[in-house]
């Protein structure tokens, strides 16, 4: 099905070159034997244009610095994170045009899915002005907490273990489609709120603080987790953020451009009920 | 911050207070010269307004060395800025349950609304977290994460 995809997408893509009606084709083409975001300007170039099942990268990362009409290739998460984007009016919709396509689920370089999409519940896109193959059935999301930690001092020293690795690169931010901030808090230097080169203190300090930013926005394409060099589970954290997000305030990530951010609104009398569940269920 | 801070015996929590300029400071203001009685621990930062209070702040407090952290803002309905309180509400309900996952009690951080004419309702409330946290011990998030990592 792959391939029919990738047949469809590059007569699509001649045809909207020749046209005229984008500047730029953003897609997925081969480097040596990894599969690398390309963009294509021209009709002759089109059929560097790949898709199959080793397209995981997500495409919403390069499309924040494109700058005239684009042309991009959106598998489920893609999708939502332009979504995403576009309600943090990072991208004007009248410069994309979209070709949705069904995702496969993604493998890695020997053949194994990534964790990211073997738990996707959301595989065809969201948004998309064309769409090419066929939709694929969808999963129902996994039950709560697939690491299974007990009590809260298992959490602790999961954690601790985890980010006692981290060296700090900040490959998760710049890989994550959205992390789109000109200056980012945790680089600032005057006042340095995470320390470079601290100790695990600071690694803490940094993954909540990215974790809380990520709330109702996360789209768990696992870009930060394939881009950590040291293997953390990042994912984790940022869908249990998105998962109490969804339970708290009952907005989902990247599933209507028409949501409001979910921390810059309030609902005076759910809200009300909601922090008397809170307080109840701790005590 | 730091002295006699291991021993559980004798416990002093650190509380750092975030509180909003035009209701919870007030109310402390009024209790103290009300002459209510309270303990010391509590370490108390001025703001604006409780939604000036950045997650950040939070986590750095921990990192610093504090076991408890109180935000006081004003009464939902009655805040100075007309809705800041309400994101407040929902910003730190969910940092709550956040901290809860990454292994902190989120008894750890407490939002609570004072008026500035609840003198008395402010001592309560301070009274109350610093037995609480008593209870609990020390967080000192430093050293307990120091000696998990091995």
């Amino acid at each position: 099905m792959s391939a029919e995809i990738q047949d469809a997408l590059r007569s699509e893509a001649r045809k909207l070159l020749e046209e005229g009606k984008v500047d730029k084709i953003l897609g997925y083409c081969m480097s040596g034997d990894r599969v690398v975001p390309c963009m294509v300007y021209a009709a002759d170039e089109v059929d560097k244009l790949i898709y199959n099942n080793r397209c995981k990268i997500n495409l919403a990362r390069y499309l924040r610095e494109c700058d005239g009409r684009v042309g991009v290739v959106a598998k489920g998460c893609d999708s939502r994170a332009i979504v995403e984007l576009l309600k943090a009016k990072q991208l004007d919709r009248s410069d994309l045009f979209i070709w949705g396509v069904s995702c496969p689920g993604m493998v890695d370089s020997e053949g194994r899915q990534y964790r990211s999409c073997s738990v996707c519940t959301h595989r065809n896109p969201v948004v998309y002005d064309g769409f090419l193959g066929k939709l694929v059935e969808e999963k129902p999301r996994l039950k709560d907490d697939e690491l299974g930690l007990g009590s809260r001092d298992e959490r602790m020293s999961y954690w601790s273990k985890q980010f006692s690795r981290c060296i700090s690169c900040m490959a998760c931010r710049n890989v994550c489609p959205m992390c789109y901030c000109k200056e980012c808090v945790l680089e600032k230097k005057d006042p340095e709120w995470v320390a470079r080169g601290g100790d695990i203190s600071d690694i803490f300090v940094y993954h909540a603080i990215k974790a809380m930013h990520m709330a109702g926005r996360c789209v768990e394409c696992g870009e930060c987790e394939r881009a950590c060099p040291v293997d953390i589970p990042l994912m984790h954290l940022y869908s249990r953020v998105c998962r109490d997000v969804e339970q708290l305030f009952g907005v989902e990530a990247g599933m209507d451009e028409n949501d409001k951010p979910p921390l810059s609104v309030f609902d005076l009398e759910a809200d009300a009920i909601l922090e008397e569940n809170e307080k109840n269920k701790k005590s | 911050m730091e002295g006699g801070k291991q021993k559980k015996k004798g416990f002093e929590p650190s509380i750092v207070g975030f509180l909003c300029n035009w209701c919870s400071y007030a109310g402390a203001d009024l209790a103290g010269t009300s002459r209510l009685e309270y303990p010391p621990n509590l370490r108390v930062i001025r703001v604006m307004c409780s939604s000036r209070v950045n997650p950040l702040f939070v986590l750095k407090a921990y990192q610093r060395g504090a076991d408890g952290i109180l935000i006081g803002g004003c009464h939902p309905q009655d805040c100075h800025y007309m809705e800041g309180n309400y994101y407040t509400r929902r910003r730190f309900m969910l940092m709550r349950r956040l901290l809860d996952y990454m292994g902190v009690d989120s008894r750890r951080l407490r939002v609570e609304w004072v008026s500035a004419s609840e003198g008395e309702r402010f001592a309560e409330v301070v009274r109350e977290y610093t037995d609480e946290l008593k209870k609990m011990g020390p967080l000192d998030l430093k050293n307990q994460m120091m000696q998990d990592e091995r």
